[in-house]
């Protein structure tokens, strides 16, 4: 067995220290069983013809990178769940509830694309500086290997967010597979574990991102370890780049190589981490300036949940930025045939890569190497950039955006408010949330005939108007807007409706005509009628308004409703003859059925109304074109009560 | 380093009775292997080795026919099926959609996916054509690819009917990326 005072017999500087010496038996042991005495002695000799580098720092930067996916990812993967019921939700749980949540999420999502940029760097440094050649291709494909996987672990790792831009974007991409022959078919089954997303697909995915690629790249990084550390004596490997900055040029012709690398890798380090919590903190789900929770504002994005019904087309998914310059590319480049795109043209590419380090050996096939790289780069910058200016014009796609964003939000300011996520999942309660379906059920079923805009034309337009206007729906100026012979007639009422030639707009013309006259007229009994009519319609108006605004119906006490002002039932029956047509709690017998006033366009009234106006208290038989929504299928009472809810609130505003 | 490598194939063994040693080491070892192999694998390639039952195309009746507006504008409706996710089984959720668009008493139906690439096709009102957001593939409101377009072949038509005033629909889809209209099995 090797003593340790054995090894450096010939260095008397290296005798032992009076600590070592004491521990000796432990260090012999260490020597004996692992050779590490050994293996340190050598690593810290190692020298180099040119001495330390700062180029040097991208391997071991790599490796550090590395080292922190594997701590924040297992982190990450004891709270993850990967089902696609639950995914978001555990992602969610990570970024709001765990301690430094958002933090660990946003290093790791930050981490990978900068070391999705090392190793690229890495890459094109071997190039430029020669240092691919012929004895180092091992290395010099080690690294193109490690870029590839590095780029197989963010294409996994984004789908597990499940998120909606995370599913879309990945469902497209999945299918470039398919462009290949024989095999794009099984392999795109592989991949998803069956025809469609689902969740095979996630934990399949999940173990792509942490067993293959990430695995992988540990494996990778370990062989590029050896195969430099066989190659240590650099001398060996030719002549090896010297770093232009003046502090890496030595003295001496061969200078150990440690500490003074140890330092500057440790300066690498410290760079890649101020780079990544400089983007932890710029990037955040929300944008910034808009208020939100700490956690919710910094740190990788999470999106609304992910839905894999085709009705929620999430129309904005894009590929990372790492694919954006390919994806641009074949944009651009529409009419060739997308296989020769994706697989041929980048594949060739790829191949010439590949054999750099037997052709750099040709001093002109170097230049061409170092042109290829360059231009390649500059083209995938100025590509990359060029789909990024467009997408800011893009107003649907800004638009799909702030959609999603604003589903997030919404969905994290439910989870709050409930002090937690619904055992049926995010989406579920996205799915019964007023707040959100709303809108949507109103500009697909409503909107094609209801406009909802302001005197601008501003809200949710409708393209060919052909009913009521809904704007401020319920409140006191649009009930207003009924008694009134202009506006009744008008497009945003009964203007493009069968109505407009109807009893309640003849009433209403001759109920004015009638005031006008009384007014106008010289005798004062005809001006105090006039008046007194006046003063009926603006009760009525007032009793409506407080109508549209119950939550709860008014009792009857002995067939008078409560609450309702003394000179009503007058004003209604007598001085304005309403009640001819319209109910009112049962207080009128009305000789021909029209709309029941009960209730006016409160909330309980409007979804009654919207379920099925063909009842008889609402239009019946009379019913324009307006479908009924409950009895013909087309709603469930759910979204009929969420569409409604929405509706009074939005006209609230 | 002077001293002469062993050559590789030295390995199996110098004399017969190594060499049958050898070749036995390889064949048990194998052996061994075999059974956890075989389940791995059958494991992994689950996914391909399922046979996806062809039959009929499955018609769906998308509602009234008087429910869609007679100007021709389109109207995104999804098909109600069971679907198979994992091994949960859902009942009636929708598992595909398609764009309706009548013209009198002409209806015309499509898949809403993109032949390029299975993006969902949305409809744009200000344009009174269909785009596909993921690639900006534009298509006229008869599904005909409008100008050059990265998709490689016009929007997937589908079967419809009317029978007694609803809309029937032989709902499939088909394989993306390429000329021809191939029905995915």
């Amino acid at each position: 067995m090797e003593e340790l005072k054995t090894i450096n017999t010939d260095d008397k500087s290296k005798e032992p220290c009076a600590f070592c010496k004491k521990i000796m038996p432990f260090w012999n042991w260490l020597e004996s069983r692992f050779g590490l005495l050994t293996c340190m002695d050598n690593y810290c000799k190692q020298t180099y013809s040119k001495g330390w580098s700062c180029l040097r720092v991208l391997s071991s930067t790599i490796a550090f990178a590395v080292f922190v996916q594997v701590m924040t990812g297992f982190v990450m993967w004891l709270s993850y769940s990967a089902n696609a019921g639950s995914a978001w939700e555990s992602v969610f749980n990570i970024q709001n509830n765990v301690t430094l949540g958002w933090l660990l999420r946003g290093i790791h999502h930050f981490s990978a694309q900068v070391l999705v940029a090392a190793c690229l760097i890495y890459i094109i440094k071997m190039i430029l500086v020669g240092a691919y050649k012929i004895p180092r291709e091992v290395i010099f494909w080690l690294a193109i290997f490690m870029f590839f996987f590095a780029l197989g672990a963010c294409l996994t790792g984004d789908l597990l967010r499940w998120d909606q831009n995370s599913l879309a974007a990945t469902q497209v991409r999945t299918k470039y597979l398919l462009l290949l022959p024989f095999i794009g078919e099984p392999l795109y089954k592989l991949a998803l574990g069956g025809e469609a997303f689902s969740t095979l697909t996630l934990t399949r995915f999940l173990a792509l991102h942490i067993g293959v690629f990430g695995g992988g790249f540990i494996v990778l990084l370990f062989l590029h370890g050896w195969v430099w550390y066989r190659s240590a004596d650099q001398d060996k490997l030719g002549d090896v780049p010297v770093c232009p900055c003046e502090a890496c040029k030595p003295d001496a012709p061969k200078v150990k190589f440690r500490p003074g690398q140890c330092l500057r890798n440790a300066i690498g380090w410290t760079i890649f981490m101020a780079i990544v919590l400089g983007l932890v903190f710029h990037f955040g789900q929300v944008k910034p300036g808009v208020p939100a929770e700490p956690g919710l504002q910094y740190g990788a994005e999470l999106g609304s949940p992910a839905s894999t019904n085709p009705m929620d087309a999430f129309e904005a998914a894009r590929p990372e930025w790492s694919f954006r310059g390919l994806y641009e590319y074949t944009l651009r480049l529409q009419g060739v045939p997308e296989f020769v795109l994706i697989y041929c043209i980048t594949g060739t590419i790829a191949f010439l890569f590949f054999i750099m380090p037997f052709t750099g050996r040709v001093k002109i096939l170097h230049a061409f190497n170092v042109c290829l790289t360059l231009g390649l780069l500059a083209v995938t910058v100025w590509l990359t950039y060029s789909s990024y200016a467009r997408d800011a014009k893009d107003e649907s796609y800004l638009a799909a955006w702030e959609q999603d964003e604003t589903e997030a939000l919404r969905v994290s300011a439910l989870i709050k408010e409930k002090g937690g996520i619904h055992p049926n999942g995010a989406l579920f309660m996205v799915k019964n949330d007023w707040v959100l379906q709303g809108p949507k059920i109103y500009s697909a079923q409503c909107a094609s005939c209801h406009n909802l805009t302001d005197a601008e034309g501003k809200g949710v337009v409708c393209q060919t108007p052909s009913a009521p206007n809904l704007y401020k729906y319920g409140t006191r100026d649009w009930i207003a807007g009924w008694l009134d012979s202009k506006t009744i007639k008008s497009d945003a009422y009964f203007g493009k409706t069968k109505f407009v030639n109807g009893t309640m707009v003849k009433e209403i013309v001759k109920m004015e005509d009638e005031i006008n006259k009384l007014l106008n007229s010289a005798k004062e009994d005809d001006k105090e009628e006039g008046q007194d009519m006046v003063n009926a319609k603006n009760l009525i108006i007032d009793v409506l308004t407080a109508e549209a605004n119950l939550t709860a119906p008014r009792k009857v006490v002995d067939g008078v409703p409560e609450g309702v002002p003394e000179g009503f039932k007058e004003a209604f029956s007598v001085t304005l003859s309403c009640a001819n047509c319209h109910q009112f709690y049962g207080m009128f017998k009305p000789k021909t059925a029209a709309v029941d006033l009960t209730g006016y366009a409160s909330f309980a009234w409007t979804k009654d109304l919207t379920a099925n106006v063909g009842d008889a208290k609402f239009y019946g038989a009379e019913n324009d074109r307006m479908p009924c929504y409950g009895p013909e299928g087309v709603l469930t009472a759910k979204e009929i009560e969420m569409v409604s809810k929405w509706l009074k609130e939005a006209a609230s505003k | 380093m002077e001293e002469t490598r062993v050559c590789p194939c030295k390995a199996m063994g110098e004399s017969r009775r190594e060499f049958c040693a050898a070749i036995a080491a390889l064949g048990l070892g194998a052996a061994a292997v075999v059974p956890g192999a075989v389940a791995a694998f059958s494991g992994g390639f689950d996914p391909i080795m399922r046979g996806s039952a062809a039959g009929e195309t499955p018609e769906f009746n998308l509602g009234a026919l008087s429910s869609l507006p007679e100007d021709g504008t389109p109207v995104k409706k999804a098909i109600i099926a069971d679907k198979q996710d994992g091994w949960t089984k859902y009942s009636n959720v929708p598992v595909g959609a398609v764009w309706l668009r009548r013209e009198g008493d002409k209806v015309s139906a499509f898949n809403v996916l993109c032949p390029h690439n299975g993006c969902f096709i949305a409809f744009d009102p200000d344009g009174k054509q269909f785009k596909c957001p993921c690639h900006n593939a534009f298509f006229q409101l008869d599904g005909k690819q409008n100008g050059s377009s990265i998709s490689p072949r016009d929007m997937d038509s589908l079967d419809v009917e009317v029978r007694d005033g609803n809309v029937f629909v032989k709902f499939q889809n088909f394989k993306f990326g390429c000329e021809e209209k191939i029905a995915q099995a």
